[in-house]
């Protein structure tokens, strides 16, 4: 689904990808794990598309096309969704008109017809029971007055509406209580079947029990530099990552 | 071009006498405001951008302009003018010319609502006693031609106590001859709401071709003890409409007034509010937007008047500024000696889109009493990229997303309209404003 080779990303001049490489076939869940500036979430925003960054080298094949050239918005309609370590607040642009630009969007560009009001606002409530989105947050504006874990369920919910076939959870958990880890972790299992994939971005190992890995990777320094199943999360966790980054040097 | 503008008395001569043929058809009869009208001519000045006042915005291309008389000719279908859903008395002007047969008024009892040319007795004797009390006639050459020279506008006056059931749309439609020269027509209006009276005004001001056009207008509004006065105002002037407009509110005690200047648009226009906050536990909103584009030019210069305690303002603009296009915005708020417990706040937002746009904006607060409250400020940017890479993230592609981002930023203005019909039709012109018609 997924072929990430040799990678180089850099924001003004600094290059933080430094050669990555990673392989996500239908199905799978992975996780990356990494200390602080390893470039995690420089990952995640250049599979998104962000102008930010430069790719100077390397190639993104998603679903047999090279998404480097393509406009963000592109490739949410190719089915590749990001879920934001820090959701945007976008005062005066309601949920609804919101979401309803976005699924219509996405539907367009795979050639299907816009829903109709009806259908929408089904599908709506459908997914926000998933979950568990307070009712009244979608008639507000997009993240306006929502709380840390109410902007991470949003995000969840918005993957929901949208059924990506690749979804990138950047530190979704960051910030949660247990409560909504708990939530988030269980949307996420609920949606997963053998045609999704899901990138999990994350700091700590406590998110991986919920939401439990076919592959673990250690980034570090803009690369992966060790690669295993789900219990590497849990040597990491006891460990620490200082042990990796020696080994690394 | 600063610093080569010459005022001259021969400039304003020509400018006077070029101006001259839209005074046509005058009666002989000269009213007391004419005569001082007259007088205040001879001893005016041109506005340049030596005045403080007028430092951002010339009008050299009007005083070296060439104008027609007003003339109206062909039948209009205003079907396309009008707003959709909204049920109002409809009065119909071309080119300043008052269209009777387009028009439809309602009679309500207690409410006089006459254009200037069709004045009964009673009407033209309040109108002559009451039209020019406030908005002083020497203030420059813009005034003073529209007090000798106006023989059109719109009277409005709401006895004590009344209501008017359904709101008065003005739609002014102008059409010119000509690239060259201006098709020049002059507007006075007079708006009286008595003690405890109510009224809902809305309008709209379109160009309908290419020709180039020239309204000069003035506005003076009286708001009673415990009355409530809303207006609405579309701008919408397209290439080729230039206007200058003076409005001056008076507010009495416990009354409210609103007023929203919504701009799409317009080769060169000037708006002068001024409001007066007259009587005690007075409110004034004052809400404006513009968009532009091209190289339109829309200046709002507005001044709040605190005179007594207890009263409250509150001002909002909002603009969008694309292309080569350049909005200023002045705002002044006065709180006088007297006028404790004042809550006046203003504000001025806008967000160019291209690095050739221009904003000047200068919010000023002049206070000299001690106990009060009021906030102004002023803020230039541009669409927020994080909101648009979220959005973009999400499907939505780039033109919708800043599409999204403009009604969004521009909706705060349009989200205070009280007629539901009017504020879907100012959303729309938001939506639209930007995107290429299809």
């Amino acid at each position: 689904m997924l072929s990430i080779k040799n990678l180089h990303a850099s924001i003004e001049d600094k290059e933080i990808l430094k050669g990555f490489n990673l392989e996500i076939k239908p199905g799978e869940v992975h996780a990356i794990m990494g200390p602080n500036g390893s470039g995690k979430s420089t990952l995640a925003s250049v599979l998104a598309g962000k102008e930010d960054y430069e790719v100077s080298e390397g190639e993104v094949d998603f679903e047999g096309k090279d998404i480097l050239d393509l406009d963000p918005n592109e490739r949410a309609g190719e089915g590749i969704f990001l879920a934001f370590q820090y959701p945007v607040e976008i005062p005066g642009v309601s949920m609804v008109n919101f979401l309803r630009t976005s699924l219509n969007s996405v539907r367009e560009y795979r050639g299907e017809e816009p829903l109709s009001a009806g259908d929408f606002l089904k599908l709506m409530r459908e997914k926000k029971e998933i979950v568990e989105l307070d009712q009244q947050l979608t008639k507000r504006s997009v993240n306006v007055g929502f709380s840390g874990g109410e902007k991470k369920k949003n995000e969840i919910f918005q993957m929901a509406m949208l059924e990506p076939k690749l979804a990138i959870l950047d530190e979704t958990d960051s910030g949660l209580d247990i409560d909504a880890l708990r939530i988030v972790s269980e949307a996420v299992n609920k949606l997963r079947n053998e045609n999704n994939s899901f990138l999990v971005i994350t700091h700590y190992q406590r998110l991986l029990d919920y939401i439990v890995p076919d592959f673990v990777h250690v980034m570090v320094d803009g690369r992966i530099v060790k690669s295993g199943g789900k219990e590497l999360a849990l040597e990491l966790e006891e460990k620490g990552y200082d042990w990796i980054k020696a080994a690394v040097v | 071009m600063a610093g080569t503008i010459i005022q001259s008395d021969s400039l304003k001569d020509t400018f006077v006498s070029n101006f001259r043929p839209v005074k046509l058809n005058g009666n002989g009869h000269l009213s007391p405001l004419q005569q001082k009208g007259e007088k205040a001519l001879a001893e005016s000045s041109l506005p340049t951008r030596k005045w403080e006042e007028w430092k951002y915005t010339s009008l050299q291309s009007v005083y070296e302009g060439t104008f027609l008389p007003s003339s109206t000719s062909g039948e209009i279908d205003i079907t396309s003018y009008l707003i959709p859903g909204l049920e109002a008395d409809i009065l119909v002007f071309h080119n300043g010319e008052f269209q009777s047969e387009l028009s439809s008024l309602s009679t309500e009892k207690k409410i006089t609502i006459s254009t200037l040319g069709e004045l009964d007795n009673d009407a033209k004797a309040f109108y002559e006693k009451n039209s020019g009390q406030f908005l002083s006639v020497d203030k420059n050459v813009f005034s003073a031609l529209n007090a000798s020279y106006a023989k059109e506008g719109v009277l409005v006056h709401v006895s004590a106590s009344a209501t008017k059931e359904k709101p008065l749309f003005v739609l002014h439609l102008f059409s010119g001859a000509s690239d060259s020269a201006y098709s020049a027509s002059q507007h006075r209006n007079l708006i009286w709401v008595e003690r405890n009276a109510e009224v809902n005004i809305v309008e709209k001001y379109v160009n309908l071709g290419e020709g180039k056009t020239f309204h000069n207008q003035t506005t003076e509004i009286f708001v009673g003890d415990d009355a409530r006065c809303k207006l609405t105002r579309f701008q919408e002037g397209a290439r080729q409409g230039s206007s200058v407009e003076q409005t001056q509110v008076h507010i009495g005690k416990n009354a409210n007034f609103t007023i929203s200047t919504l701009s799409f648009g317009g080769d060169l226009v000037r708006n002068n509010l001024e409001v007066f906050l007259d009587g005690e536990h007075s409110e004034a909103h004052l809400f404006g937007a513009y968009m532009l584009d091209g190289l339109q030019h829309v200046d709002n210069h507005t001044q709040v008047h605190h005179k007594v305690p207890n009263c409250f303002s509150n001002e909002l603009y909002k603009g969008i500024i694309h292309d080569k296009g350049t909005a200023v915005f002045n705002g002044r708020i006065n709180v006088y000696q007297d006028a404790q417990k004042t809550n006046a706040f203003q504000s001025n937002r806008n967000i160019l889109l291209s690095p050739t746009a221009n904003i000047f904006t200068k919010p000023q607060l002049e206070i000299y009493a001690d106990d009060v409250k009021c906030s102004h400020g002023a803020t230039t940017g541009q669409l927020d990229t994080d909101a648009m890479f979220y959005l973009k993230a999400r499907g939505i592609n780039e033109t919708e997303a800043r599409m999204l981002l403009i009604q969004a930023f521009v909706g705060e203005v349009t989200e205070n309209l009280s007629i539901e019909a009017v504020q879907t039709y100012a959303n729309e012109l938001i939506a639209n404003r930007f995107t290429p018609s299809t």
